[in-house]
C-alpha cells in the first residue's frame, strides 16, 4: 500500500506526486485517461481520444457554454499546458485574507513559484523570434500603435520536441507538457503512474477513506486498493464530482472559470498564420481587468468549426483563401457569473448550471469591440465574430461595433478551458477544505489541483496550482500533518 | 435505433452543408459513440428531435430557408450546428501533417 494514492496525473496531481517522492513518501497515480504518446491523430480523434468527455462537458445555462479539459496521462497540461504565467500580487492578497494567513503572498511561495518555472521552462523561457507565429506578429503590430503592453508569453517547452518547438498550437490541437518532464522525474523516485484507471468509489469509515474501487477502463475489471492517504487531483470538475458522488461533502463551491472568445479574420494579403500557431505574446493592457488578448489556433479543422454558422458558399470562401485568414483569442475573467456543480437527479453524476450575469455580458461586449478595433488595426479586411447566427461577418469597424452593441446574451459562442475553485481552501471549517489542503471532515482525505484555488486567477492558472500544491506538501510535512 | 438516429442526422447536415458523405461518417459516428452515456443521452434526444422537426415541417423547403430556420429554432440550432462542426472538422482534416 502506497503512502499516498493520487487521483489524477494533471498539473496538481504531478506537483503532489513529485513532492511527496522527493520526501521519501511513496506514490502511486491513478489516472483515467490513456497515455498520450504524440501519435499522429485527427482532431476528432483527439478529443475522442485525450480530452474528457470528447472536449464538449457543457455548461448548461444561458448561453450554454463549452469547457474543455483533458482525460490523460498529463492531463489537461497535455492539451492545454504551456503558458507559464504567475498570478497577480492583488489577487494573492486576497486569497491571503480568505486563508487568514502569509501564504500566498510570502516570500516562500514567491521562491517555490520561479522554482516550478524553471522546472517547466527551457532557457530561453519565451519563444525564440523563429518560431513567433504570424498571427501573434499581427496582433503586435496593431497593439504597438495603440501602445497597449504586449509581453511575451513564457511556455513550459522543457523536453519538448515538436515541429515548432513548443507545446502549443500544435496541427491537431495535441499538446505536451508534464508527461514530457515532471512524469520522468516521477519514475525515476520510484512513483507509479497507472493509466486507464477509473476511480468509481472511495469507501469512508468516520474520518478516514480506507478503500477505493477502480475499474480499468479498457477490460472493465475492477479492484478494490486500500490507502493510507487519499489526494483527489482530478480537475475542477471532477474533483467535486468524486466528492458528491460518494457523499463525501453535501454542496461543493462556485466553479470560478475564464471566458475564451475567438475572432476569425481575413486579410487582403497572404499572411500564412497556419505555418506556426505558436501563441508567443499577450495583450496585458487591460490585465488588470482580467483580460488577455492572443493569438489562436489557425488550423483548417478548428477553423472550418467555427465557420458552422455561416452559409456552405461563405465557409468554402474563406477555407479556400486560408492563407489570407488569422484567428484571436479574448480571455476574459468574469467578475460575477460562476457556475454551480450539483447532484444529477437522474443519473450518478452532476450537472454543471451557470448563467452570465448582465454586468459580465457588459465585460465581453466592452473587450470584443476592442478586439475588434486591434484586428482592424493589424489590417484585416474583414472579421467574424463569435456570434450563433450567420452573416456575422463585418468589413467595417462601425458595423461589427454597432452589432455587438445590439447583441443577444445567447447567441454568444463562449468557450472555456480554465476553471478552478470549486472546493476552495479557507480558514471557514464549513468550506469543503481547510487551509492544508484536508477535506474538513476527514483525516487522510486532501485536494490538491485546480479546485483548491480560493478564486478565479484571471490568468493561465498552471503554475499557480503547481506551487500551491508544492507548498501544502511541503505544510503538511513540515507540521508532521502527513 | 441510436445509430440510425445519429446516422440519419450526419446524413441530412452533409445535405445541408451540400457536402457528400465521405469516409468519415464513421469517424463522426466513433465521435459521438465515446462520449458520455449522458452527454450521448442529449445527444439521442437532440437528434431524435432534430429528425422529426427537420422531416415534418421543413422538409419541402430550399436548402437556404431550411438552415435558416435551424438556426432560429432554439435548441435545435444546438444540435445541428454540433453535427455541422463535426462534419466541418472531418472535412478539413489535415492527417497529412505531421503534429507539431
Amino acid at each position: 500500500m502506497a503512502d499516498f494514492t493520487i487521483i489524477g496525473s494533471g498539473a496538481g496531481g504531478s506537483a503532489a506526486a513529485l513532492e511527496l517522492l522527493k520526501n521519501k513518501k511513496s506514490v502511486e497515480i491513478f489516472e483515467e485517461g490513456i497515455e498520450y504518446k504524440n501519435n499522429r491523430m485527427t482532431v476528432l480523434e483527439s478529443l475522442s481520444k485525450i480530452w474528457r468527455n470528447n472536449g464538449i462537458t457543457l455548461f448548461h445555462g444561458k448561453p450554454i457554454l463549452n469547457f474543455a479539459e483533458g482525460k490523460c496521462i498529463g492531463g489537461s497540461t497535455v492539451i492545454n499546458g504551456g503558458v507559464i504565467a504567475h498570478t497577480n500580487e492583488e489577487i494573492l492578497s486576497k486569497w491571503d485574507d480568505i486563508l487568514g494567513e502569509n501564504f500566498f503572498l510570502s516570500e516562500d511561495f514567491n521562491k517555490k513559484a520561479n522554482e516550478v518555472e524553471e522546472s517547466l521552462t527551457n532557457e530561453n523561457k519565451i519563444a525564440h523570434p523563429e518560431y513567433v507565429s504570424n498571427s501573434s506578429k499581427l496582433l503586435i503590430k496593431a497593439a504597438k500603435q495603440k501602445n497597449y503592453i504586449v509581453m511575451p508569453t513564457k511556455l513550459a517547452f522543457k523536453n519538448i520536441k515538436t515541429i515548432h518547438n513548443h507545446p502549443f498550437g500544435c496541427e491537431n490541437s495535441n499538446k505536451n507538457s508534464l508527461d514530457k518532464n515532471y512524469h520522468i522525474k516521477i519514475k525515476k523516485l520510484g512513483g507509479k503512474i497507472k493509466g486507464k484507471s477509473k476511480l468509481l468509489k472511495i469507501y469512508k469509515n468516520k474520518e478516514f477513506i480506507n478503500e477505493i474501487l477502480i475499474e480499468n477502463t479498457e477490460d472493465k475489471s475492477l479492484k478494490k486498493i486500500k490507502v493510507n492517504n487519499l489526494v483527489l487531483s482530478a480537475g475542477c470538475t471532477q474533483t467535486p464530482k468524486l466528492l458528491l458522488q460518494n457523499e463525501l461533502v453535501k454542496k461543493v463551491n462556485p466553479l470560478n472559470f475564464h471566458f475564451n472568445l475567438k475572432i476569425l479574420c481575413n486579410y487582403n494579403d497572404k499572411v500564412n498564420c497556419q505555418i506556426s500557431s505558436l501563441l508567443s505574446h499577450h495583450i496585458r493592457e487591460f490585465e488588470k481587468d482580467g483580460v488577455l488578448f492572443m493569438a489562436s489556433n489557425y488550423i483548417k479543422p478548428l477553423i472550418a468549426s467555427y465557420l458552422s454558422f455561416e452559409s456552405s458558399t461563405k465557409i468554402k470562401e474563406f477555407m479556400s483563401k486560408f492563407e489570407f485568414g488569422s484567428v484571436f483569442n479574448c480571455q476574459i475573467r468574469p467578475d460575477f457569473s460562476q457556475a454551480k456543480i450539483n447532484k444529477s437527479i437522474f443519473f450518478n453524476d452532476t450537472v454543471i448550471n451557470w448563467n452570465l450575469h448582465d454586468k459580465d455580458f457588459e465585460k465581453i461586449k466592452k473587450y470584443l469591440k476592442i478586439l475588434s478595433e486591434l484586428v482592424f488595426l493589424s489590417g484585416a479586411k474583414e472579421i467574424i465574430l463569435p456570434i450563433e447566427k450567420n452573416n456575422q461577418i463585418f468589413n467595417d469597424l462601425q458595423d461589427a461595433i454597432k452589432r455587438i452593441d445590439n447583441l443577444n446574451k445567447k447567441d454568444l459562442e463562449i468557450t472555456s478551458v480554465h476553471a478552478m475553485s470549486s472546493c476552495s481552501m479557507s480558514k471557514n471549517d464549513k468550506n469543503i477544505t481547510n487551509t492544508r489542503g484536508l477535506v474538513n471532515g476527514f483525516k487522510n482525505l486532501y485536494i490538491m489541483d485546480s479546485s483548491i484555488l480560493p478564486s478565479n486567477t484571471g490568468q493561465h492558472p498552471q503554475l499557480t496550482i503547481m506551487t500551491t500544491v508544492k507548498k501544502l506538501i511541503e505544510k503538511n510535512l513540515e507540521s508532521n500533518k502527513f | 435505433m441510436i445509430l440510425f438516429i445519429f446516422k440519419k442526422c450526419i446524413k441530412i447536415n452533409f445535405y445541408l452543408l451540400e457536402k457528400k458523405e465521405n469516409q468519415y461518417t464513421s469517424e463522426i459516428l466513433n465521435y459521438i459513440n465515446a462520449t458520455e452515456k449522458n452527454t450521448k443521452i442529449l445527444i439521442f434526444i437532440g437528434s431524435s428531435v432534430f429528425i422529426i422537426y427537420y422531416f415534418s415541417l421543413i422538409f419541402l423547403l430550399s436548402n437556404n430557408i431550411k438552415i435558416n430556420i435551424l438556426q432560429k429554432t432554439p435548441l435545435i440550432n444546438k444540435i445541428f450546428q454540433f453535427y455541422r462542426k463535426l462534419i466541418l472538422i472531418s472535412l478539413y482534416e489535415e492527417t497529412k501533417k505531421s503534429n507539431g
